[in-house]
């Protein structure tokens, strides 16, 4: 009876009807089914296996398809198919480069405006055929661009911020802030119209040069808060240095003083004691990634850490963080000084739990390697690769204070 | 020596002005360089990196194809940063996608504008032996300055800028650029103080004064709203003088109300020499915040009058300016000034008087606290019509021979 049982949801899951999603509901039915029937035979569990494996790809080339808004999920779901941070680094580096791309993440000056009009073939600026070249550049030579296999949240972010619309058609704004300004806009357009051969978006120098034009104002200034805390973005120019801020770590944008401003927002001073210094968290380290991401995945643990605090009525956290440098990218430490992990390093290896999986799916993925050393208790000590493309594993340590997550951005 | 390497020429010589002609003005201190070729003709690529210098070094100057080398900007930065730390040097990292400031004594990142804008004072602090990024983030008072500048910053992010109505007619003077207030005033008229001229011009006497005869000479408006700071140098606190100019200047907004908006409280501007300007007759310091501007236009105020302005301006207390060798000089031209004014002459009609000078604040002060804007009264225009008539000046009878007289 079991037998068919199995049967039949294998064949519910080859529909292929079905959505990812809902194969991934079934799935999860399936998981529950299995314990219930305390069956959890070798075959039955590669079965398992192999169709988890076909539901995480389908999954992945669905945003060819169809723009598809990620809920923070309750219950645990399927890992993801593994995509290297670095693939990242390297979209965003090239993206920064770009000959006529740069130009959407930098204001413009006489030598860039060299660049455009050469780029466009023209002698005199115009910004419907600046956003047009930059439009199709980026549609051709990165969103569809098999060299930069990279997680879709990116590349549909950057192709919302120039058309103001998603690959599947949404169009509620960029980064959580929902911005629906965009290099769309129609109060864009309605500038360039009234200026013609101007730069909407120009730098200071450049702007005495247009008779002290300034480049667009925007009719209702745009509140955001991530970089930091309730910043009006009231020109053009500063929304465009706003959206490289969303990718690129520098010395003055840098990972130390966005942890800061979010400490700060979010009142955690009174709950959790941070240990930070320049010298172990340098703010001049550059590196390309998904800002926005990396700071919600940085909530999320600093969460979790005030939550297992209470939980088990611990002392006030006390929490180091560090960035450094390694030979192959960088290293952000979130380090829970007084605490154990509160499960053992083989159901860590095991199961991830719903918090790491769905930290996984809706933010490290394609972004950052994923580990853990901890204090397991017991005298276990071990640091564990959570998610870096390969199988789990523990490596035993002598000794470990805490737990400590640490997210690796790869650039090779 | 400072070595500026920087590969857009163009954004140098015609965004900011930094032409050829300048640039050998400081032959002495400042190389630029613009390619990775012209390192390697010049043969400096060592002497780049002696203990002493100051490099200055456009961010993405390595991502130019022109001048790429085997490491990749980043890793090149990386190791100017660890280069610099470890011996007597500085680097200063610039751009054009840079929207801040930060120093950390050594390494130094800021906005291309800012560069180019104090790049002239800090060659002259360096050549003085002061070497100090600062100056050339913050310019000559960095404290002030950082304070000040971070200060806007935040009052704008602050401000609501949504709409105020009002019945009121006004004018609202801005600063330049990005960082002007957002204030959304019904029907006003709002104006940069910006020039295309150096950042030094922007906050001159002549400037302002020109400012005023082309935006406040045809409208009269009930209020005039005038940001403190402005200018190259925020701490100049350039509002005071402004305002002050306007009380002295004869246009149809000489007497308008006139609200100085500001994001630092008095405490900061005692010390001007214009602060007393704030203790005349409805010129009134305000917050950098949409409510108070509100207030300051629902005010119903005692208007000034022509006749109370001479008491008013004399709260006013200027130093003769620099430039005058002492008192008696500016005395003697006031004099001139006062005696063309009495005899009802243009003063522009007396060839060998500086008639430039009459836009100084200093001179406009002083007209402005005698009173003498005004019309000459119709009794004395009279009056001097009728002695000029009977003191014809000198009259030429006859020539002396001198050839009639002999020596002794």
């Amino acid at each position: 009876m079991a037998k068919d049982k199995y049967d039949f949801i294998q064949e519910l899951l080859e529909n292929k009807k079905l959505k990812p999603a809902q194969q991934e509901r079934i799935l999860m039915l399936t998981k529950e089914e299995i314990k219930k029937d305390g069956i959890f035979g070798k075959e039955l569990e590669e079965r398992v296996k192999k169709l988890e494996m076909r539901i995480e790809e389908n999954k992945n080339q669905e945003f060819k398809t169809k723009e598809k808004t990620t809920p923070i999920l309750k219950k645990e779901s399927v890992l993801p198919k593994y995509v290297a941070s670095k693939n990242l680094w390297k979209f965003l580096h090239d993206y920064n480069q770009d000959k006529i791309l740069k130009t959407t993440c930098h204001e413009i000056d006489s030598n860039e405006l060299k660049n455009i009009l050469e780029f466009c073939g023209t002698n005199e600026y115009n910004f419907q055929q600046h956003q047009q070249k930059v439009q199709e550049h980026y549609r051709n030579h990165f969103f569809d661009n098999k060299k930069y296999f990279v997680d879709h949240k990116i590349k549909n972010l950057i192709l919302y911020y120039l058309t103001g619309k998603t690959y599947g058609g949404a169009s509620n704004g960029w980064t959580d802030e929902k911005i629906k300004f965009n290099w769309n806009s129609e109060e864009l357009k309605i500038w360039s119209d009234k200026n013609p051969n101007l730069v909407p978006h120009p730098n200071d120098g450049f702007a005495k040069n247009q008779n002290n034009n300034y480049g667009l104002m925007l009719e209702n200034s745009i509140k955001v808060h991530l970089v930091k805390d309730n910043q009006s973005l009231r020109y053009f120019s500063q929304i465009v240095l706003y959206f490289k801020s969303l990718f690129h770590i520098r010395f003055e944008n840098s990972i130390f003083n966005i942890i800061e401003n979010c400490n700060k927002s979010n009142h955690w001073a009174d709950k959790v004691k941070f240990i930070v210094s320049e010298d172990t968290f340098p703010k001049n380290l550059e590196f390309f990634t998904n800002v926005e991401k990396l700071i919600q995945a940085y909530k999320i643990l600093i969460n979790l850490i005030i939550e297992v605090g209470k939980e088990n009525n611990l002392v006030q956290p006390i929490v180091e963080l560090k960035l450094m440098e390694t030979e192959n990218g960088i290293d952000f430490s979130i380090h829970h000084i007084n605490s154990i992990f509160k499960k053992s390093v083989n159901n860590t290896i095991d199961r991830k739990g719903t918090t790491f999986t769905n930290l996984i799916i809706n933010q490290l993925n394609g972004m950052c390697e994923f580990y853990l050393k901890a204090d397991f208790g017991n005298k276990q000590f071990a640091e564990i690769n959570i998610w870096d493309g390969k199988k789990s594993n523990k490596k035993e340590l002598d000794q470990f204070n805490g737990v400590e997550y640490i997210l690796k951005f790869k650039k090779r | 020596m400072i070595y500026l390497i920087d590969d857009k020429k163009e954004r140098q010589e015609i965004d900011y002005n930094w032409t050829s002609e300048k640039l050998q003005k400081h032959q002495g201190t400042l190389v630029p360089v613009y390619t990775l070729q012209q390192i390697e003709e010049l043969g400096i690529g060592k002497e780049i990196f002696n203990e002493g210098n100051v490099i200055l070094l456009h961010e993405s100057f390595f991502d130019n194809i022109t001048n790429r080398l085997q490491k990749n900007s980043t890793e090149i930065r990386k190791d100017l940063n660890e280069h610099v730390s470890k011996q007597n040097s500085w680097v200063v990292y610039f751009s054009g996608s840079k929207s801040s400031r930060t120093n950390s004594g050594k390494i130094a990142h800021i906005p291309v504008s800012i560069l180019y804008k104090n790049l002239e004072m800090f060659i002259e602090k360096l050549q003085n032996g002061d070497i100090n990024l600062d100056y050339i983030l913050f310019g000559s008072n960095p404290k002030i300055e950082n304070e000040l500048s971070s200060k806007l910053e935040i009052s704008n992010d602050n401000f609501d800028d949504s709409l105020i109505n009002t019945n009121t007619s006004n004018f609202v003077f801005q600063t330049e650029g990005k960082q002007n207030v957002p204030i959304k005033l019904e029907n006003a008229v709002k104006e940069q103080l910006s020039t295309k001229e150096d950042y030094e011009i922007q906050s001159s006497d002549t400037f302002l004064n020109e400012l005023i005869s082309r935006f406040l000479s045809e409208t009269k408006f009930d209020n005039i709203f005038i940001p403190l700071c402005f200018g190259a140098t925020l701490s100049d606190f350039n509002g005071l003088r402004l305002a002050s100019m306007i009380r002295c200047t004869k246009s149809k907004n000489q007497l308008s109300n006139i609200f100085i908006y500001g994001f630092v409280g008095v405490e900061y501007i005692f010390d001007n020499e214009y602060f007393n300007i704030l203790k005349t007759k409805n010129v009134e310091l305000i917050d950098y915040k949409k409510a108070s501007f509100k207030t300051a236009l629902e005010r119903e105020s005692d208007p000034l009058t022509i006749e109370e302005l001479p008491k008013e301006i004399s709260k006013l207390k200027l130093e003769v300016p620099d430039h005058y060798e002492d008192n008696h000089s500016i005395a003697n031209e006031f004099g001139i000034y006062q005696l063309a004014y009495n005899a009802g002459i243009d003063i522009k009609e007396i060839t060998d008087f500086d008639s430039e000078k009459l836009n100084s604040s200093f001179f406009k002060w002083l007209i402005a606290k005698n009173g003498l804007f005004e019309e000459l009264p119709k009794e004395i225009q009279e009056k001097n019509n009728h002695y000029r008539v009977q003191l014809q000046g000198i009259k030429i009878i006859d020539k002396i021979d001198l050839s009639q007289f002999t020596k002794k």
